[in-house]
């Protein structure tokens, strides 16, 4: 112990600058052996993987030579500070002033030669630095560097040039070829320990940080404050000048000079220090606590050991893939697995762009550190499916997609909760609070959204909620399916790790199922399936039966007539509407572009050629149904997207499903649709809607104790709002009127928020308080008849104008209506009406700001035709005649006729 | 190199072909501060990695700290077979 400290005690910072050097310069000449400087990326990701003994050796001159740089200028300023004289040549201290910015070169160098995504920029950055100097700045670029994709040049001058360079002056200025063998011992041992520890880091490839050396990172937040960065060669040249003129300069200018150096020192330190721990991508600040800091910021601090234990040879990693230009340790236990597309396979893409963990390390433990099991959920879609080789301009919107911030459902839920003033706001789910609309939707409601994560493997089920780009895009064929269930009843089986899901195209219903089989159950309409209130015990043994997986129990009604072809949800609903257009959204009716005009088109219909279509929509049209050259699409009246699974040819609009390549011609609207202008403003879903849910009668409280669920942070909780259920209907929809900016359309309205909320069930100071809303919301039913409603059914049906069930009478030419339903002791309206007979609704009566039941205006000459329907066929001339001009058939009925209100 | 007319924004090689309302432009790929490989965008900004400096589609920059515009570049396009030839 006693001779280890006098060892230490005789050792310079002079001897451990030459030891590192020697050690820097033999372990570089026997790491020249695996290193292609032709494929220098593929070469040194090939020896990290396979080769743990060149790994070490490149480890050692990666340490030696930041040791060699740390203590060289540890070792100028013990000189400085002891403030000796020093007595050099100036010739010799010229260059040795000189090889301090040498030395740097020199580290830089060894740095490109990496080969990396760090390395690519950086070489582009000095290119740029030298090329900006004047006279001679393009040659001398040239003359370091080359041209760019090639090394060559700057190999040479690392291991030559560069080296003799320093040798040259280290022992010009030490006297010395060979350190003191006791400090060299250390020394040696010491970078042996840290390099079997902490490998030398390599860019993935994939984080969208670059940064350069640690050394120059200082700098590099120097540069990033110049918007002239040349400027930044100067502090280089005062540098230089600044050593040079300590030891010749006066008293006061060498005192100066070494303090300027010393406050340069520390300030660059400071630099040093915030570029690596707080710039992230695009040299943006992160502060530790924001959620990308450890991704963005701490990448290049990833580090593991030597794997001694060799779990792989080398034949195998000698003929697994390639993947982005270097070679991955995933690959070589996990090349036998199937069920990708191609697009998406490892021989593609390799495992790590999706899935993460150290693509470097050779050891199962370590290759698997951090590994994302299950990519694509939101919180991290940035760094697997959004990365900038793969969806950015996707994963981008996600924030704006409405199926993920549900700005809508939360706007409702605290207008119904009179939290705020309209359903209309824009909001987040990430901004939800703790009042009772927030609490609600946490305990009732928000599952339902993507970026609810995927925390468990297997299919998509009608169980399923959220998962980000999961949600849509995950398959799972028979084989994978089969091994999935396998593993789930056995955990010892590993036949599971031989089959993968598939991230493909191919969106069925099932994977809309799970959300939408809620809220307005277009799902299970569109299907035909109507939910009861029956429970999974009192379910009658019949086909017209269904119960889901939740336990919910349905009954078989009519099911929409896209679905009885086999239409998918996805052959309507565009890429923009799923995953958004980048615009916030307050209503999914306002992200949903799709009419059913845009397909079932009178006159002319709007098209777009191929060639004029934006990006996004070419490259699905072309990857579902090949080449698109010269085709023809339809597009949406609203926002003019393509319909790439529709083309126009020959005066014929055909459309195809996305899925199975099911081939139709696309009708035109019936004649009863377009005949005069009677039914210009009604929509198509107001009469070929075949029925709607329509539930009625719900009533909500919070209860304490009541076993809940905080569906935002997916943990369980003691006390939950509780909705204790009315009825559930299902009939021909109401209709209502929605405004878009003055252009007024009939659309199917059912009753949205038709309910009590006990608020002081929560909130104990509001005592006694409850809330009652009668509100009807929009309705796109999804229960499409190919024959519409007949005329009755809207113009005399009282479900229709928003009286509720009941029957009209006629009595001594009067139109009265009785009720089917009680009246609602709250308002006085029957418990399913909307607003009253012949009347108009509360203050609060829709979900939107912008629908309205009809006007009492409205209702008479609603309810006028409905009177000559009584006698009247429609199909009889008099009510085909009244589609096209009214006032006249009006003007010239006979005595006879019943005219509702008259005056 | 391959030429993708419905493509607003792609990057190939050491160029970013733009196509905006049926126009195309062709510019360097060489961020103006200190030479970075731009190759990404987003929200319609060109964005360089090295430092963040972004610029618009018309190759202005809009955020420091670079200054001046991308370098714009002739070219020539082969419709027929979906090709772009960039004078360099």
């Amino acid at each position: 112990m006693k001779k280890l400290k006098n060892i230490l005690s005789n050792t310079t910072y002079g001897q451990i600058t030459l030891s590192s050097l020697a050690i820097c310069i033999i372990s570089g000449v026997l790491l020249a052996i695996p290193f292609d400087i032709g494929n220098p990326f593929l070469s040194i990701s090939s020896l990290m993987v396979l080769n743990p003994a060149a790994s070490f050796i490149r480890n050692i001159h990666f340490w030696s030579a930041q040791f060699f740089l740390i203590f060289s200028l540890i070792h100028i300023w013990d000189h400085f500070n002891k403030s000796k004289e020093i007595k050099i040549k100036k010739a010799v201290w010229l260059r040795l002033s000189l090889g301090v910015v040498i030395i740097f070169l020199a580290m830089l160098t060894g740095f490109l030669l990496k080969g990396d995504a760090d390395s690519k920029q950086a070489w582009r950055i000095l290119d740029s630095l030298l090329s900006s100097m004047p006279l001679f700045g393009n040659i001398l670029s040239l003359s370091l560097l080359g041209d760019e994709g090639s090394l060559q040049l700057v190999y040479i001058h690392h291991i030559a040039t560069i080296t003799i360079f320093i040798t040259v002056i280290s022992f010009e200025h030490s006297r010395k070829i060979w350190p003191k063998a006791s400090t060299f011992i250390i020394v040696i041992l010491t970078t042996s320990l840290i390099s079997f520890l902490f490998t030398a880091p390599l860019h993935d490839g994939i984080n969208a940080t670059v940064k350069g050396p640690w050394y120059f990172v200082g700098f590099q937040e120097i540069l990033h404050w110049l918007s002239n960065p040349e400027w930044s060669l100067v502090i280089i040249g005062v540098f230089v000048i600044l050593i040079f003129i300590i030891p010749y300069g006066r008293k006061n200018t060498s005192f100066l000079s070494k303090r300027t150096l010393l406050i340069f020192s520390l300030f660059y330190i400071l630099l040093t220090l915030s570029g690596m721990f707080f710039r992230g991508e695009n040299w943006k600040w992160i502060w530790p606590w924001e959620k990308d800091y450890s991704y963005s910021v701490l990448h290049s601090f990833k580090t593991q050991k030597i794997n001694v234990s060799q779990e792989f040879n080398e034949v195998q990693i000698s003929i697994s893939n390639i993947v982005n230009g270097g070679k991955e340790s995933c690959m070589v236990c996990h090349d036998d697995v199937s069920g990708f597309t191609a697009s998406h396979s490892p021989q593609a893409i390799g495992c790590f762009s999706c899935h993460g963990g150290n693509p470097f390390d050779g050891n199962k433990e370590g290759a698997h550190k951090n590994m994302i099991l299950i990519p694509g959920n939101y919180e991290d879609a940035d760094r697997s499916c959004g990365t900038a080789n793969c969806h950015p301009d996707i994963t981008e919107r996600k924030n704006s997609n409405l199926m993920n911030n549900i700005s809508g459902m939360i706007s409702v839920d605290r207008y119904v909760f009179n939290e705020q003033h309209s359903p209309d706001l824009l909001t987040d789910i990430e901004e939800l609070g703790n009042s009772a609309a927030d609490e609600h939707l946490k305990n009732m409601c928000v599952r339902c959204h993507l970026g609810n994560p995927k925390t468990e493997s297997g299919p998509v089920s009608e169980k399923s909620r959220g998962g980000g780009c999961l949600a849509c895009h995950i398959n799972y064929n028979e084989f994978s399916a089969t091994a999935w269930h396998t593993r789930k009843s056995d955990i010892n089986d590993t036949t599971y790790l031989n089959f993968h899901p598939s991230i493909s195209m191919k969106v069925s219903n099932q994977h809309c199922f799970g959300c939408h089989s809620r809220s307005g159950r277009i799902s299970t309409n569109f299907e035909g399936w109507h939910e009861t209130t029956l429970s999974a015990d009192e379910m009658p043994n019949n086909k017209d039966y269904r119960l889901v997986e939740d336990s919910r129990v349905f009954r078989h009604m009519e099911e929409d007539v896209h679905h009885r072809l086999e239409i998918n949800c996805i052959d309507c609903h565009n890429s923009y509407e799923l995953m958004g257009d980048g615009n916030l959204y307050a209503h999914q009716e306002n992200q949903t572009t799709i009419s059913c005009e845009d397909c079932h088109f009178e006159g002319k219909p709007n098209l777009v050629k191929a060639v004029n279509i934006d990006n996004e929509s070419a490259i699905i049209a072309s990857m579902r149904f090949g080449n698109i050259t010269n085709k023809i699409f339809l597009a949406t009246a609203d926002r003019n997207i393509p319909l790439i699974n529709t083309y126009f040819k020959n005066d014929t609009a055909y459309f195809l499903t996305k899925n199975q390549g099911k081939k139709f011609i696309l009708s035109k609207p019936g004649e009863t649709c377009t005949k005069g202008n009677a039914h210009d403003n009604v929509s198509c879903s107001a009469c070929h809607s075949s029925w709607a849910p329509s539930c009625i009668g719900c009533h909500n409280e919070y209860d304490d104790s009541e076993p809940g669920y905080n569906m935002q942070k997916n943990i369980e909780k003691t006390g939950s709002w509780v909705e204790y259920i009315g009825e559930f209907n299902a009939h021909a929809p109401a209709l209502g009127i929605r405004d878009n900016n003055g252009k007024q359309e009939v659309i199917p309205v059912v009753p949205g928020m038709v309910l009590t909320i006990d608020i002081g069930s929560f909130d104990k100071q509001l005592h006694d308080s409850l809330i009652f809303h009668r509100l009807f919301a929009p309705a796109s039913p999804h229960t499409t008849s190919s024959k519409g409603r007949n005329c009755k059914s809207c113009h005399f049906n009282p479900i229709t104008l928003g009286y509720g069930d009941g029957e009209f009478i006629i009595k001594e030419g009067k139109l009265k209506f009785e009720s089917k339903y009680q009246n609602n002791p709250h308002d006085g309206l029957p418990e399913d009406a909307w607003i009253p007979f012949m009347g108009k609704p509360n203050n609060k009566y829709a979900t939107r700001s912008n629908l309205y039941p009809f006007s009492i205006e409205q209702q008479k000459n609603i309810l006028r035709i409905g009177a000559c329907l009584n006698c009247h066929n429609d199909d009889s001339e008099i009510m085909q005649n009244s589609l096209v001009d009214y006032d006249k058939v009006l003007a010239e009925i006979s005595n006879k006729c019943l005219v509702l209100f008259k005056n | 190199m391959p030429f993708e007319v419905n493509k607003e924004v792609s990057f190939q090689d050491d160029f970013i072909i733009i196509n905006k309302e049926y126009k195309t432009k062709v510019f360097s790929s060489r961020c103006t501060h200190l030479g970075c490989k731009i190759d990404k965008s987003r929200n319609d900004q060109l964005i360089c990695p090295c430092h963040g400096s972004t610029f618009d589609l018309d190759g202005n920059a809009t955020k420091g700290p670079a200054v001046s515009p991308l370098e714009e570049k002739q070219f020539e396009i082969d419709e027929l077979n979906e090709q772009i030839t960039v004078k360099t």
